[in-house]
C-alpha cells in the first residue's frame, strides 16, 4: 500500500535493461522485504511521497526518440510544469488535496503532494522538438534525439 | 468499520511482474458521510473501456487495465451490507476513479422528532 514507488537509483530501474547487474533480483527482494517491514511501522502519509520519488517514471529508447512516461493520477496539465534541456528533464507540479467536505475519513493513501523530479537523459535530445501530452493521468514526453545521437545504419559490404 | 480490505498483505508489494504484464495495487482513499461511501482510486493510464467495477455483496472489486496493457490494477474490499448495489456511480477523470456508493435507505440516519409531553 505505502511502498508503491520504489527507490530508483539506477538506469536499469528506469526501464533501460538490467545488463551488468547480476544481483539485481536480490536488491529487489531486499527492497520488498524492507517495505513489508516498514508497512507495519508506518502510519499516515507515506515517507517516500515526501522524499521526491513521486511520480513513477519510465524511460524508453524508441530509436529516433526517447519516450518518457510519468504516472500523474489526479494532476492536470495546469498543475504541471515540464522543462527540458539538451540532456536533462524536470517534471514538477502539485496534486491538490481532494478530501471532500463533510465526509469522515476511513482510508487515505493518496495525499496531496508537491513533487519535482529531474533526470539526466542517456543521450542529447532536440529540446525544441520535444512534445508532451497528458492523457488519463499519464504524461507522455516524446524527446527526439539530437542528430549526433540518432541511430545509424551501417552497411556491411561483402569482401 | 465501513469497509475491510480483502487479502490484506497483497498491497505491501505494490507491483509484481507476471507473464509480461505488471500487477499493481492502486492507492485508495475511502470517505463516508450520511448518504454514501466515496472511494477514490489512482488508476493512471486507464480509460473507461479498461475499467471494471463489480459489487457482489459484500465484495467490491476494482480492476483497471492500462490502455497499453502494461499494468493491471486490482483491489478488493469487503463492504458492509449498507450499500445499495443498484445505486453505485463511477466516474473516471485524469486517471482517478471516483466511486459513489450510496447507502441503502433503511441505513441512512433519520431524525427522530421529539415531542414535548
Amino acid at each position: 500500500m505505502l511502498a508503491r514507488w520504489k527507490e530508483w537509483r539506477d538506469w536499469d530501474d528506469l526501464g533501460l535493461g538490467r545488463f551488468g547487474r547480476p544481483f539485481a533480483g536480490l536488491d529487489e527482494l531486499r527492497r520488498e522485504m524492507d517495505s513489508l517491514l516498514s508497512d507495519f511501522e508506518r502510519e499516515g502519509v507515506p515517507a517516500r511521497w515526501q522524499a521526491g520519488l513521486w511520480p513513477r517514471l519510465e524511460l524508453n529508447d524508441e530509436g529516433k526518440w526517447l519516450l518518457l512516461q510519468a504516472e500523474l493520477p489526479g494532476v492536470t496539465e495546469k498543475e504541471l510544469d515540464v522543462t527540458v534541456t539538451a540532456d536533462t528533464l524536470t517534471v514538477r507540479g502539485t496534486r491538490k488535496d481532494e478530501v471532500p467536505g463533510g465526509y469522515s475519513v476511513h482510508r487515505r493513501e493518496r495525499p496531496a503532494v508537491e513533487f519535482a523530479r529531474s533526470i539526466t537523459l542517456p543521450c542529447r535530445i532536440d529540446a525544441e522538438r520535444a512534445e508532451a501530452t497528458m492523457k488519463n493521468g499519464v504524461l507522455s514526453l516524446r524527446l527526439p534525439k539530437a542528430a549526433e545521437a540518432q541511430p545509424k545504419q551501417i552497411t556491411v559490404k561483402a569482401s | 468499520m465501513a469497509q475491510q480490505e480483502i487479502q490484506k498483505q497483497s498491497h505491501a508489494v505494490e507491483r509484481t511482474k507476471a507473464n509480461g504484464s505488471t500487477n499493481a495495487t492502486p492507492r485508495v482513499d475511502i470517505y463516508e458521510n450520511d448518504q454514501e461511501l466515496l472511494l477514490l482510486a489512482d488508476l493512471p493510464g486507464v480509460d473507461p473501456d479498461g475499467l471494471s467495477v463489480r459489487f457482489d455483496p459484500p465484495e467490491l472489486r476494482i480492476e483497471g487495465r492500462q490502455e497499453n496493457h502494461a499494468v493491471v490494477f486490482t483491489r478488493a474490499f469487503e463492504l458492509d451490507q449498507r450499500i445499495d448495489p443498484d445505486n453505485i456511480h463511477a466516474e473516471l477523470k485524469h486517471g482517478v476513479l471516483r466511486l459513489h456508493l450510496k447507502k441503502s435507505e433503511s441505513f441512512k440516519p433519520k431524525k427522530i422528532p421529539v415531542k414535548t409531553g
